[in-house]
């Protein structure tokens, strides 16, 4: 059976290698690779608390915030203070970390995912008066067209005429993506890598200047995600249609909530939050229990002792390790794989009935002739993915309203000699814990469970497959030359590989080989 | 991908500039970072990356990881991970180097650099420092043009997040460190570090994280002394 190896796979964020045992055209067996490792979680070892807040946005620069947030999160929980975050603090933290989501979302569909259903050379000869059209038709007549090619060709499905439409709103999407930059970095001080978010609160006190810069950055952004950004994926779903049932994934969804409405619960998966926590399995969404989150290395290489919940993880690599073949360890919930991301917080909050989202779900659905049931799969993700943004957008504005200029953002706190501490919350890429533990008043033990690797982990220890590599098992894959279909799955994903920050390599034999590019 | 970096590096030797961003893990031979495969084996970055600068015309390190190595290379040292300018030496490729370090670097500092090379060529010795940074963007410390030196000099502290006043108290490199952040400030001119309320940590140096480290604590005279940094 051919092997179609993709390394590496481009406009994704990090390093990451797929291979696909294909049998008659069909995916048979999927393998994900990670194909970068930095060792975060021995770095902080040893280091001062607080470092951590720095250190640990440097996992990645597209979504170093939730980072932040769930670094500043395990920290106010160890400190004592998680009860006592004052209310500017813990809005303006929210406009952050929603910025970045707005921000990393245009990002995924417009600069990663667009242009595998959009053929930028359609714009080559335009002779029109439009500037980022003309800047693109410019660009192709140089003759050098990397890197818009070389890439997969065979399967562009939209006239000449829509394909120049969409190339630019592919440009817009960058301006306003850089508009939710400058609108995160108003109470972020920078991005990427904010220097807002600390234990305690955030570092600035808001003005009305600033909170009036904020609004006119939002409503800027607002208006792509309303008139551009859903209606564009609506019609790229329309028009492939057969991405509707494509990729399906585990059907296990797992979210921790996200974007906390008050701070006296200090126990997180309880906490009111505007995005809520939930475990959806079969048809229902049951409350999220902790103690069935754990982590296997059974196929990894890392000790033994390295196995179990997150509070007790250690991170021994041992790549000598017998029968294993994986840097990642595969996070569990209640021992089965779960997918975490746009599609789990819209799906809950779908599933409970929110009429906002019921309506923005059911809109989507109607506009491409479409069931719930076509929600777990590639465009179902893109779509959850944009009417997540509107959400936010529209809770935002809300939010920023609430701010009391000059009045308190931090709660003050000393540095325990001992203490241990748990942050969970959400990324735009899903669910995220961070775990720490102080002894002496320094970094003793600190786990990170990202997002991509619930989402690209390996087999477990029963050798049940990871949620990509199922949603990329029985895929008929038309052309092994071009394998759209593959990449368009794991694009599906929005995956980070610099967070998932393990190794992952294939499992099963190699029968033959295919290398392509 | 590939592909194209190969042909790039065979057909136009001498006629590129190498941009290498991140830093280059060398322990385990290179296996902690590779891209592609040559003969079914996965191509670890660090030679990719000597091979790719010895057919160049010029290397930059965008990052302080490529310029020093940077957070990666923090201890325990994990990875053996190493600056662009380190595997150039270990590799005896012999290229001008420019280091835009920063963590993350000003897009401006990388943007402003690259047009100098389209206008007026490489940056000459009078141009860079002796760490190979352009002058124009990292000529003066932060503590020259910050805007709350009046509060350093009238010895008005922040003790805590939250208070106005100088940050040196909760950690802020600015006496240390070379960076124009404070007048070009960041993301269109709408923010920094310092003007965000948050002491600057030095991201720009070569200090930066281990010997800055514990970066929200005020660097003491032994600190400075033991890891002679002198500015």
């Amino acid at each position: 059976m051919p092997t179609i190896t993709i390394d590496p796979v481009t406009r994704i964020e990090g390093h990451l290698k797929v291979e696909a045992v294909v049998d008659a055209g069909v995916v048979k067996e999927a393998r994900t690779t990670g194909t970068m490792f930095r060792g975060f979680e021995q770095i902080l070892k040893g280091r001062d608390p607080l470092d951590a807040l720095i250190l640990v946005q440097r996992v990645c620069g597209v979504c170093p915030i939730v980072h932040a947030t769930a670094s500043a999160l395990a920290l106010d929980n160890a400190f004592g203070i998680d009860g006592h975050i004052p209310k500017n603090g813990r809005i303006l933290r929210n406009l952050i970390l929603a910025s970045n989501f707005l921000q990393s979302h245009i990002l995924h569909f417009y600069a990663l995912t667009a242009l595998d259903y959009v053929d930028v050379t359609a714009v080559a000869g335009y002779v029109g008066k439009d500037a980022d059209l003309k800047s693109i038709a410019d660009f192709l007549a140089r003759g050098e067209l990397a890197p818009f090619v070389p890439r997969y060709e065979g399967d562009y499905r939209f006239s000449r005429d829509r394909n120049i439409e969409l190339a630019k709103h592919y440009v817009e999407g960058l301006r306003l993506r850089r508009i939710a930059h400058q609108m995160l970095a108003i109470f972020g001080g920078k991005m990427p890598h904010n220097c807002g978010i600390v234990a305690g609160g955030v570092t600035s006190v808001p003005s009305m200047d600033r909170i009036t810069t904020f609004l006119g950055y939002l409503k800027d952004v607002s208006d792509f995600v309303t008139n551009v950004y859903i209606p564009d994926v609506i019609e790229v779903a329309k028009t492939y249609s057969d991405y509707l049932s494509i990729g399906k994934g585990c059907g296990n969804l797992l979210s921790y909530g996200v974007f906390d409405l008050e701070t006296e619960e200090t126990t997180l998966l309880k906490r009111k939050r505007f995005l809520k926590s939930g475990y959806f399995q079969g048809n229902e969404v049951r409350a999220v229990d902790s103690s069935k989150i754990s982590e296997h290395v059974k196929r990894s290489w890392y000790a033994d002792s390295c196995a179990g919940p997150p509070s007790n993880g250690k991170t021994e690599p041992l790549p000598t390790k017998a029968g294993a073949y994986s840097w990642i360890k595969s996070p569990r919930y209640d021992g089965k794989p779960a997918e975490v991301g746009p599609l789990a917080r819209m799906v809950c909050r779908y599933v409970d009935g929110d009429p906002v989202v019921k309506e923005g779900v059911d809109g989507v659905l109607a506009a491409v002739g479409g069931t719930t049931e076509n929600l777990f799969s590639v465009m179902g993700r893109h779509a959850a993915r944009a009417l997540e943004a509107k959400l936010l957008t529209d809770g935002m504005g809300q939010w920023a309203t609430e701010l009391e200029p000059g009045a308190p953002v931090c709660a003050e706190f000393s540095v325990p000699q001992e203490a241990e501490g748990v942050g969970l919350c959400e990324g735009p890429r899903g669910a995220l814990g961070h775990w720490i533990r102080i002894k002496d008043r320094r970094i003793d033990n600190y786990q990170l469970v990202v997002p991509t690797t619930w989402n690209a982990g390996p087999a477990d220890a029963d050798g049940t497959p990871g949620p990509m590599e199922q949603a990329i098992v029985g895929t008929k894959v038309r052309d092994a030359q071009n394998p759209f279909e593959i990449v368009r799955i794991v694009r599906s994903f929005d995956p980070c590989l610099a967070c998932s920050v393990h190794v992952l390599t294939p499992r099963g034999t190699k029968l033959g080989e295919f290398r392509l590019g | 991908m590939l592909k194209v970096l190969k042909e790039t590096s065979a057909k136009k030797k001498d006629g590129y500039v190498l941009v290498a961003e991140g830093s280059f893990p060398s322990k385990d031979g290179g296996a902690y970072s590779t891209l592609g495969e040559q003969a079914g084996r996965p191509i670890p970055m660090v030679d990719l990356a000597a091979e790719l600068a010895s057919n160049a015309m010029a290397v930059v390190a965008v990052g302080t990881c490529a310029a020093f190595g940077g957070i990666p290379a923090g201890a325990p040292d994990v990875t053996g991970t190493r600056s662009i300018g380190a595997v150039m030496k270990e590799k005896a490729v012999r290229k001008p180097l420019i280091n835009i370090p920063g963590c993350p670097p000003h897009p401006d500092w990388f943007l402003g650099t690259v047009v100098h090379v389209m206008l007026r060529g490489l940056p000459g010795p009078n141009d860079v420092d002796e760490l190979g940074r352009p002058l124009v963007f990292y000529g003066k410390l932060i503590h020259e043009t910050c805007p709350r030196r009046p509060d350093f000099d009238a010895a008005r502290f922040a003790k805590k997040f939250g208070d106005q006043g100088c940050l040196l108290k909760i950690g802020c490199r600015g006496p240390y460190t070379y960076a124009d952040c404070p007048t070009r400030m960041w993301n269109h001119g709408v923010n920094w570090c310092v003007g965000n309320g948050a002491p600057c940590n030095g991201c720009v140096e070569p200090e930066f994280p281990d010997k800055f480290s514990p970066l929200f604590q005020k660097l003491t005279e032994e600190r400075l002394e033991r890891f002679a940094i002198k500015r």
